[in-house]
């Protein structure tokens, strides 16, 4: 039998190797990740829009960010740990946040009905916010590139389901900076051209991610 | 978790620290399972050849070994290496199936090189790709990796220097991989 030979070569070759580091560890690092964020654009806030009016009328704006950073987080550990075989990464709580996000932007919409539905979309999705998606791109592709390589350092079993949750992770933390950047407070504008790059950049690492993760 | 489980488990515990009977142990007991499992996987695929389940083993084995570092000693081992053999059975199948019309390059290059075997099927898709090179190529390919001539054989028959003949076979050869990769990406 040629797998014999195979063994023994394997034998041979055995070395010690360091085992790996329970990922329930960075839990903690994720948490102090959405915190600092948290207390970084509040103080963004104050520092580049100067008063606390801004920051109580625009609550929405400071919870987006937040769970921004905690998707983000929360969604570069699940793509770790889902590229540890046999330990399966909860899925059903990132689905749950994914959801709870969605929602987040539904409730978007009444926040406007103190303004015409058609001048609020008039001013939020205007073709200007495309350099927005750009910046999300662009301010995405370092994480992604540390992630892409922390994970395959380990050994992705499901590369689809892994890559989708780094291109969440990657995207979460560009419309993050993108956030604290763009001066444009119009809930249209965030969820469009912040928020739809995310979805669309974890879709095409989810689309690519079967032939980048493959081991 | 169960007696046998927890043998698995310290194995490869000891295995990750270096222990080489351990790991000998824990690779022959993966091997029945994986071969049982691999065999099973592919016959629900429809296929049924005892090659396509060694070679899986095989693969499944080799992944074990390069990725023996994400195994988490608190967890059970089985799990892990079933996840592992998995991931194996589900790409093999995919690679299977997209394989099928074209020849892999590999392949090409193992016929190539050996003089007396090509398995059968094989030199149908050989001939029509050795086709699609020049005359004088295709001479060289022929008597060097069909036929077994050395270069300064190949050389004296086609009247052209050795130098020429390498550089002739070496750039059939380019030009087939790109064939078979055209091949296998329509």
């Amino acid at each position: 039998m040629k797998s014999t030979r195979l063994l023994e070569k394997l034998t041979e070759d055995l070395h010690p190797v360091s085992q790996p580091r329970d990922l329930r560890a960075v839990a903690p690092a994720v948490a102090v990740f959405g915190a600092a964020s948290a207390v970084a654009l509040v103080a963004a806030l104050f520092h580049f829009r100067g008063d606390l009016d801004v920051v109580s009328r625009e609550l929405w704006f400071v919870a987006n960010l937040v769970a921004l950073a905690a998707a983000a987080g929360f969604a570069s550990y699940c793509g770790l740990v889902s590229a540890l075989p046999g330990r399966p990464a909860p899925y059903p709580a990132l689905a749950g946040l994914q959801l709870s996000l969605f929602a987040f932007f539904m409730t978007l919409i009444p926040s406007l009905s103190h303004m015409p539905l058609a001048d609020a979309m008039r001013a939020g999705a205007n073709p200007a916010g495309v350099a927005c998606c750009g910046l999300v791109l662009t301010l995405s592709l370092i994480p992604g590139a540390l992630l892409y390589f922390l994970v395959t350092k380990l050994a992705p079993t499901e590369p689809r389901r892994t890559a989708w949750m780094v291109g969440l992770a990657m995207s979460g933390v560009g419309a993050l900076g993108t956030g604290l950047h763009c001066p444009v407070m119009n809930p249209f504008h965030v969820a469009l051209y912040h928020g739809l790059p995310i979805f669309l950049i974890a879709a095409i690492a989810a689309a690519t991610g079967r032939r980048l993760l493959r081991w | 978790m169960n007696k046998e489980e927890a043998v698995w488990s310290e194995n490869m515990r000891r295995a990750q620290k270096g222990d080489a009977h351990a790991y000998r142990e824990l690779l022959e007991a993966a091997r029945a399972l994986i071969t049982v499992y691999a065999s099973r996987a592919l016959a629900r695929m429809g296929i049924e050849d005892r090659a396509s389940a060694e070679d899986l083993v095989q693969e499944t084995l080799l992944a074990l070994h390069d990725k023996r570092h994400t195994y988490d000693p608190a967890q059970p081992f089985m799990p892990w290496l079933i996840a592992i053999a998995r991931y194996k059975v589900i790409d093999f199948g995919r690679r299977k199936s997209r394989d099928r019309k074209a020849i892999e390059f590999s392949l090409i290059e193992e016929t190539l090189a050996s003089p007396v075997f090509i398995e059968p099927g094989t030199d149908r898709d050989l001939a029509a790709l050795l086709g699609t090179l020049p005359e004088r190529s295709r001479r060289a390919v022929t008597a060097l990796k069909l036929e077994g001539l050395s270069v300064a054989e190949t050389a004296a028959r086609e009247g052209a220097s050795e130098s020429a003949i390498k550089v002739t076979v070496h750039r059939a050869l380019k030009a087939l991989r790109k064939a078979v990769r055209k091949e296998g990406s329509r």
